[in-house]
């Protein structure tokens, strides 16, 4: 270890961080307010609704018929559109999804070219002989005396031309009818469609995105008018449904809402099961599978209507199959007494008897005590052709066991993950109704967020995807990578970029930055202010700062407004001590440090010759004798002179058992973070040093820590717990310490894994020759 | 110019609404050894769907025997560094990701890259290389979107 007697003036101690000369030219701590929006009566400066907060509201009634024959939607509805903005609106905007599948759609128009070595059969299909046409057919537009509107359509959306402006505080009843042809999935995959099964004949049909929706119109963007490419999910405006759905009569209807006609639609003995369910501690079957099953077998008679009515949701889904199994649990989630329900053909189980509705039950307790209680009647999980995709109470779920009904470790955690992701959005996006279209990571990032507290709850050591400051490493150092802040049609990576990423960062702002006392009450603040409302990333990051009183800019600006990643270097250590002047002091030190100098080569061989003065010892003199090292008289004189001059606090730092140690730290990726060291000492104890990201204020690029001890440091570790995303480790310790990459410890356990067997077999008896 | 097209040797994977679609390769110079070592990180569900498809019936990537052969095949047909003879050394899953391991023995560090992995298959794939010396990278990653073919992976 270096040793450097230095000079110390007394006035240097107090200053501990100093920065060195090169200064970057930018401040990463100057505030956001040249990029974020100006606040005003809608939104406000601390990232809350303002006083004069509005938005739009449409209630439907729907009438819809499911044709299993040739797997079509009919529908018609009555809408009432209510414009609470302050303008006058002179006609409106609806969402047409299922555009993007027909023959013009520039969903496949914007496409780029695939892979011309490997070209994907469902692409070859669809630009040669089979495409998919679907899309819808849309009937006429009616006002409610039975005029009919104009409409235009534009590509996925349709205007509707109001006959007179509507002011605002007014509403307007028009309504419509449609129909389309559902994707089959397994040639056309989406969030909806329906899955055939071959060896029974039988459907299960996911049905969402399905009817004219009403555009958002707000504060921000005014119509949104992204047009639907695939990506960019949706923002829609919150409203009461009454959805009337016809079926064959055998078939088993999930959809978001409560059912209003059971009566009509169930047998008495499920009804009767249902009710048994509300009080029950374990998912109770409402139809087994054995029903099921016989069920699969049968032809319907003919149709029922399921009838189900939902309260304040910005959307509407439902699925629909003679195939379901359903089994059912009431949950009294904080006061609200919810019923999680799960549908399932019976191939999937084992998997989703078991771990379906209890996952549920899970999400629910866990999301609501981050956010808000759940305020939903019930909460629903449905597998069958699309992976994972979240509605208002309803959500469909892929993950299945193989055919003979096993599983492996993989399937299962993967269809825990995905009830918990998707049930997870009821609250992150469909309650805080972020707009996806615009923004992927501001619901998808968050809910990944969740969903990592909410699996890290379901059994030790879960193997959760995303959280974890390491999972997101590379993808940071992937050159030219996105910003978060990027549209969501626009994402490359979108899976690390929208919900890998964010929720690291959120996990790294909630450990290491603020705390889990200050995240929770600022995140909480968020969903709370938010709950039924539009927020937009401007008012994330300013209700996190305000309600957690830290200025957060410098950390939305490196994880979310740039691409570049976290490493912070450890450079160098040196070890300075207080320069006592005390020459009884200081002569044996610098005594000791001349004799720990090396001795050179020939200095050693030359050591045991013989030399004249040996012989002739009237050759040595004073010089020869005296003692460089020995404290001088004059010197111990002028000493106490010295002291005598200092004050008694001042003449107290003359302390020689004191050490300071200066660490230079590099911040080589860029994004700031804090400096989190484990300092280990001579004598075996350990220290943990918490720097806060301010230690960068001045110069971002490498600043020096002076680290004042009684004791000698051995060694020094960055980032102890890997706490930060640091993405080199190699530089993360003093003295350098080398990193296994992956590969070694690949080879290593692999070599380790072949032996045991052989080393067994060696004890008891000699390996017979020529074999392993 | 007039080429080929081979329809139906790989087929489009489900969208799904969760999307991963990133890979990284730590592409190490073992100069000891004198030999190319890598590590290949793919996600695991995306790996996955393509043997599934690709062998048209099912396949768990942690429990199915021959899993470790046709992804250790699949990675071998997209990934390639300089004329190196890539020999697939096994494969690790864990719930999330699988990493192939691969060396090829040489003459020195690698010059040229591909890595198309998914590309065929996700627009918005991105893959990563890291080149690394004895463990120490040789400069930042080089990253192939699916329109790149060769890189260079040295300046
Ligand atoms: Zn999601």
């Amino acid at each position: 270890m270096p040793r450097v007697a230095a000079l110390v003036s007394l006035a240097l101690l107090s200053s501990f961080a100093f920065g060195q000369s090169r200064r970057s030219p930018l401040d990463k701590f100057r505030q956001l307010e040249e990029i974020l929006p100006t606040p005003n009566e809608y939104r406000t400066a601390s990232g809350a609704p303002g006083h004069k907060y509005w938005q739009q509201r449409a209630d439907y009634q729907i009438a819809v018929e499911l044709d299993d024959v040739n797997q079509r939607i009919i529908g018609s509805a009555t809408i009432d559109y209510h414009n609470n903005s302050p303008d006058t609106l002179q006609y409106l905007w609806l969402q047409l999804d299922q555009n993007i599948w027909q023959k013009h759609s520039d969903t496949p128009l914007t496409e780029t070219a695939p892979d011309m070595k490997r070209f994907p059969l469902p692409t070859a299909r669809r630009l040669m002989d089979d495409p998919f046409e679907g899309g819808y057919t849309i009937g006429a537009v009616r006002d409610a005396s039975g005029r009919e509107l104009h409409k235009h359509i534009n590509r996925t959306m349709m205007r509707v031309d109001l006959p007179a402006p509507l002011a605002s505080g007014q509403s307007f009843r028009f309504s419509l009818s449609w129909d389309y042809k559902i994707n089959n999935s397994k040639r056309t995959s989406g969030r909806t469609g329906a899955e055939f099964f071959k060896k029974d004949g039988n459907w299960i049909y996911e049905i969402a995105q399905w009817f004219p929706r009403m555009a958002a119109y707000n504060d921000v963007t005014g119509w949104q008018h992204k047009q639907f490419l695939g990506t960019g999910e949706f923002t829609l405006e919150f409203g009461d449904y009454q959805v009337k759905i016809t079926v064959p009569n055998d078939h088993v209807v999930a959809s978001t809402g409560v059912l209003q006609n059971p009566q009509e639609v169930l047998s008495p003995a499920q009804r009767q099961r249902l009710e048994q369910a509300r009080t029950a501690t374990k998912p109770v079957l409402i139809v087994t599978p054995a029903e099921a099953k016989a069920a699969e077998k049968g032809k319907p008679g003919g149709k029922k209507t399921w009838i189900f009515h939902a309260k304040n949701v910005r959307d509407f889904a439902f699925a629909s199959s003679r195939k379901f199994i359903w089994d059912a649990q009431g949950h009294n989630v904080g006061g609200n007494q919810v019923m999680a329900m799960s549908f399932y053909p019976n191939e999937g189980n084992p998997l989703w008897e078991r771990y379906s509705t209890q996952a549920i039950i899970h999400t629910l307790n866990i999301y609501s005590r981050y956010t808000f209680q759940y305020p939903y009647p019930v909460a629903i999980s449905v597998n069958g052709p699309v992976g994972g995709m979240e509605y208002p109470m309803i959500c469909f779920n892929g993950p299945r066991p193989l055919e003979d009904g096993t599983y492996s470790q993989r399937t299962k955690y993967a269809l825990i993950g995905v009830v918990i992701h998707e049930v997870g959005h009821n609250y992150f996006p469909m309650i805080v109704n972020s707009d996806e279209r615009q923004w992927t990571w501001l619901d998808e990032g968050i809910n990944s967020f969740l969903q990592f507290l909410a699996e890290q709850e379901w059994e030790p050591n879960y193997p959760s995807r995303r959280g974890e400051p390491s999972t997101i490493v590379e993808y940071m150092l992937s050159p030219g990578h996105d910003p978060i802040m990027t549209n969501s049609e626009s994402v490359v990576a979108l899976g690390p970029n929208a919900y890998g990423k964010p929720a690291t960062a959120l996990n790294i702002l909630r450990e290491t930055i603020l705390g889990r006392e200050l995240f929770d009450f600022a995140f909480k603040e968020y969903s709370r202010r938010w709950m039924f409302k539009r927020p937009m990333p401007a008012d994330f990051f300013r209700t996190m700062e305000d309600a957690s009183g830290t200025d957060l800019d410098w950390f939305w600006r490196g994880w979310f407004y740039t691409n570049e990643h976290v490493d912070i270097s450890l450079e160098k250590l040196t070890q300075y001590t207080i320069d006592t002047r005390n020459p009884e002091i200081e002569k044996p030190l610098s005594k000791k440090a001349k004799e720990e100098e090396p001795v050179t080569l020939s200095a050693q061989r030359n050591k045991p010759l013989r030399k004249r003065t040996d012989d002739y010892p009237e050759l040595l003199d004073f010089y020869n004798k005296w003692d460089e090292f020995a404290p001088l008289p004059s010197e111990k004189k002028s000493f106490e002179t010295y002291v005598k001059g200092l004050e008694d606090d001042e003449r107290k730092l003359l302390d020689p058992t004191m050490n300071f140690y200066a660490l230079d730290l590099k911040n080589i990726g860029g994004v700031l973070m804090p400096v989190i060291l484990e300092v280990e000492f001579n004598d075996g104890t350990k220290e943990e040093l918490r720097i806060p990201a301010e230690i960068w204020r001045r110069q971002s690029t490498s600043v020096t820590k002076l680290i004042p001890t009684r004791k000698e440091i051995r060694s020094i570790t960055l980032d102890p717990h890997l706490e930060t995303a640091d993405a080199d480790l190699s530089n993360n310790h003093w003295p350098r310490k080398p990193v296994k990459s992956k590969f070694q410890l690949f080879k290593e356990e692999r070599d380790t894994k072949r032996n045991p067997m052989n080393e067994g077999k060696s004890d008891a008896a000699p390996a017979p020759s020529g074999n392993n | 110019m007039r080429r080929l097209l081979l329809p139906a040797i790989t087929s489009a994977i489900l969208a799904t609404a969760h999307q991963f679609h990133f890979g990284h390769i730590d592409a190490n110079w073992n100069s000891r050894a004198k030999t190319l070592e890598l590590s290949v990180r793919l996600h695991a569900d995306d790996l996955e769907q393509l043997l599934r498809q690709r062998r048209g019936r099912p396949l768990e990537l942690d429990r199915d025997p021959q899993a470790e052969a046709l992804a250790c095949a699949y990675v071998i047909e997209t990934v390639a560094f300089d004329q190196a003879k890539l020999r697939c050394l096994g494969m690790e899953v864990t719930a999330h990701f699988a990493t192939l391991f691969l060396e090829a023995p040489g003459t020195e560090p690698p010059r040229r890259g591909r890595f198309r992995s998914f590309s065929a298959e996700f627009p918005d794939q991105i893959n990563t290389v890291q080149v690394l010396t004895d463990n120490r990278r040789n400069g930042p990653a080089v990253a192939f979107l699916p329109a790149d073919q060769w890189k260079a992976l040295r300046p």
